[in-house]
């Protein structure tokens, strides 16, 4: 038997046809999957957004309100009155940084006092007196 | 790129309507390809269904890389082979008598045609035992006979389908004819 006798043999072979309704059915499959699919969404998206409702209405109800400009002195004094200093300088160190403690703390010339060495003050307040670094000597 | 690959980027795009003229150019070819593997029309007609409802909702996912009937033929076969994979089809042979409620009876089959009961009877024969010397053969043998013989597609696009290479379609083809005449030999 050759190649083409054998192609015909595989001729016979049936040859089938898809029903007539075959496209419907496929749209129709289609149509169902998508509301599925809609569906699936739908009830995963329900639950979340009611959780974040949740969690944002805990969140704004609970949180404490900011701060109002106008109480703040008020807030100061309180802390003043109730706290000792260790406990205040204790806070303050939580929430600040030392050089915003040192600069809200202290005046220029306490800082200079503080940080700067005897001698250069020294120096420095030669310089002041003689008027400044320009100084001609002449 | 071929034209089935720009409707398929039509339907993309969201023009739906033009998957419809995929459907109308495929069904058929499809359907046969899977059936010839499953020897069922209902289990064709539900793998089809299968095969373009996966293109369908993968069609944002679409890229024109092969030509689209190489794309829809991998998918046709992969989904096949996993219902074969499952079940092996069964083969009817029309000796087998069908048991019923007054005994055994011998397997009628129904003539579509206006042609003689006996030469009804003789190609219903010949297309099953085309179909059971088909059905013996290696899958991959099968699969190649198949897209070659029923549904025309070249030594190269088999390859892309199979993911072989053009020396191996040719090799398993000359084999599956090979098997294919040794059974059939005997009968014609």
């Amino acid at each position: 038997m050759d190649d083409q006798k054998l192609w015909e043999i595989l001729g016979i072979s049936k040859d089938i046809k898809p029903s007539t309704n075959f496209r419907m059915k496929f749209w129709q499959r289609v149509e169902g999957l998508e509301e599925k699919r809609r569906s699936l969404i739908f009830r995963r998206l329900v639950p979340a957004v009611a959780a974040l409702t949740i969690l944002l209405l805990a969140i704004f109800t609970h949180l404490p309100k900011p701060l109002q400009y106008s109480q703040a002195p008020l807030v100061t004094q309180k802390a003043v009155e109730n706290f000792t200093t260790e406990e205040l300088l204790v806070e303050t160190v939580n929430y600040s940084d030392l050089k915003t403690i040192i600069v809200e703390t202290f005046s220029s010339e306490e800082i200079l006092t503080a940080f700067v060495p005897e001698e250069i003050l020294e120096e420095m307040q030669i310089i002041n007196e003689r008027g400044g670094e320009n100084f001609n000597e002449t | 790129m071929d034209a089935d690959s720009e409707l398929m980027l039509r339907v993309k795009k969201g023009e739906i309507s033009a998957f419809n003229q995929i459907l109308e150019k495929y069904q058929r070819p499809i359907i046969n390809f899977v059936y010839r593997f499953l020897g069922s029309k209902e289990k064709a007609e539900e793998i089809t269904q299968e095969v373009f409802l996966r293109i369908y909702l993968a069609r944002g996912r679409y890229r024109p890389r092969a030509k689209f009937s190489t794309y829809i033929y991998r998918i046709a076969r992969n989904l096949s082979l996993n219902v074969l994979r499952k079940k092996r089809p069964q083969i009817v042979s029309l000796d087998e008598p069908i048991s019923g409620e007054n005994g055994e009876m011998k397997r009628e089959l129904p003539d579509s045609r206006q042609i003689s009961p006996a030469e009804a009877l003789k190609k219903k024969e010949i297309q099953l035992l085309v179909k059971k010397a088909l059905d013996s053969l290696p899958q991959p043998q099968k699969t190649a006979i198949i897209l070659n013989r029923y549904n025309d597609l070249s030594y190269e696009e088999i390859g892309r389908i199979m993911n072989l290479s053009l020396p191996a379609v040719k090799s398993l083809l000359h084999r599956g004819k090979e098997n294919l005449k040794e059974k059939l030999a005997k009968l014609f």
